[in-house]
């Protein structure tokens, strides 16, 4: 449904045609969309990772691939009991010039017209991921475009709020891209099926408070399972200021103990995370983390390190991730 | 739980049981520098597998 591959931007052609001949005899259809990330893998090398959602496809479950003028851009779910669309590296780079507010106009009528498809609206929003080249020179710009859009689409309005999960975070795309988007949309045909709602965290107050347009995580409970999405999330008090400035360790476990406050109100825990990436500012970040991982015995939490600019110039340190807690007796 | 490969490349799969069937998750991480392209499509090759798309075909 959703794959991304982090790797050297300067590897992309080589990783994809390798990825492509690795997932061809395993799926009917190989044109399969994928995100490539370009990154600085923190190992070294070409490759940090891959990350892979799946569903294994029964006679109550129907997959397809959603395409756009031609070319597959997501994967499609449909059950008896839920709607899911998966949107992989929408960009807005036919737009020429480096306008992040064309780039990402663009990106929001494609993103429009697919909903239309499935008869989604934007309130079915879940999860984005959103990836710059250039992240500190577009974040402040692109806050207030997002909030614009948000606005427009009923998601913020004077007294209330409804917010997907959200990462923004350095990540290289195409020659001239400034912008591309992950996305996941969830729609329940049965109310019963599962709720959504949006997570808060005694640690860390609501991101929109200061002007940021998204939730800290998004909770798709249902009977048998909860599926927790954690947004991007760094070392930022409830006031939405930077802590523990040019302090790695400091930043790191605050950053570890705000994600585990977040699981820690829907019942789980950092052992629940499935598919987590952790984005450090440069290599010394990076050691303190694979220290702090260690010593905390964190080494079964599938962390992809890589190397990318957080949102801010001052902030070290982000993670981001899925966990799923499997209900007791299921 | 996180399996190492022996040669740089770990593998970790969760799956989520759910009225309707069931999801996947699935991580291939570097924990070493990865350069070959062949050491890559060899250790992709090996890991995929191990997921569910070897016991279902229609694993998408």
């Amino acid at each position: 449904m959703l794959e991304k591959v982090y790797g050297l931007r300067t590897a992309r052609e080589d990783l994809s045609s390798i990825r492509n001949q690795a997932i061809k005899p395993l799926i009917k259809n190989a044109a399969v969309p994928f995100t490539y990330i370009g990154c600085t893998p923190c190992v070294g090398g070409k490759l940090a990772g891959v990350q892979i959602i799946g569903f294994v496809q029964t006679r109550n479950v129907s997959i397809g691939t959603i395409t756009l003028d031609g070319k597959p851009v997501g994967r499609s779910l449909e059950t008896d009991s839920f709607r899911g669309i998966y949107l992989s590296g929408v960009t807005g780079a036919a737009n020429k010039g480096p306008s992040i507010a064309k780039h990402s106009e663009s990106i929001v009528e494609q993103c429009r017209e697919i909903f239309g498809r499935y008869g989604m609206t934007a309130q079915n929003i879940v999860r984005t991921w959103i990836y710059f080249p250039r992240i500190l020179h577009w974040y402040k710009r692109f806050l207030k475009i997002r909030a614009r859009f948000f606005r427009e689409f009923g998601l913020i309005s004077d007294n209330k709020h409804y917010l997907p999960a959200s990462t923004g975070i350095q990540g290289g795309g195409r020659p001239h891209e400034e912008i591309f988007l992950d996305l996941i949309g969830f729609a329940p045909k049965k109310k019963k099926v599962g709720s959504i709602s949006t997570m808060r965290s005694e640690r860390q107050d609501e991101a929109v408070k200061y002007g940021a347009t998204f939730s800290r995580g998004m909770a798709i409970e249902m009977e048998e399972a909860s599926l927790l999405h954690i947004s991007g999330t760094a070392s930022i008090n409830p006031r939405g200021e930077t802590v523990y400035l040019r302090d790695e360790q400091g930043q790191i476990t605050e950053t570890l103990i705000d994600i585990g406050a977040l699981l820690e109100s829907r019942k789980a825990r950092l052992q629940d995370l499935v598919i987590t990436t952790a984005y450090c500012k440069d290599r010394k970040t990076y050691e303190m983390f694979r220290d702090v991982v260690k010593y905390l015995g964190f080494d079964d939490i599938p962390f992809i390190p890589v190397f990318a600019d957080v949102c801010r110039d001052n902030l070290l340190f982000e993670i981001d991730g899925i966990a799923v807690k499997q209900h007791e007796g299921r | 739980m996180m399996t190492d490969w022996g040669n740089g490349i770990s593998f970790h799969c969760q799956e989520m049981m759910f009225r309707d069937g069931m999801a996947v998750y699935m991580t291939v991480s570097a924990s070493k520098a990865v350069n070959s392209d062949s050491m890559i499509t060899g250790d992709l090759l090996q890991a995929l597998p191990a997921s569910p798309a070897e016991q279902n075909p229609d694993f998408a």
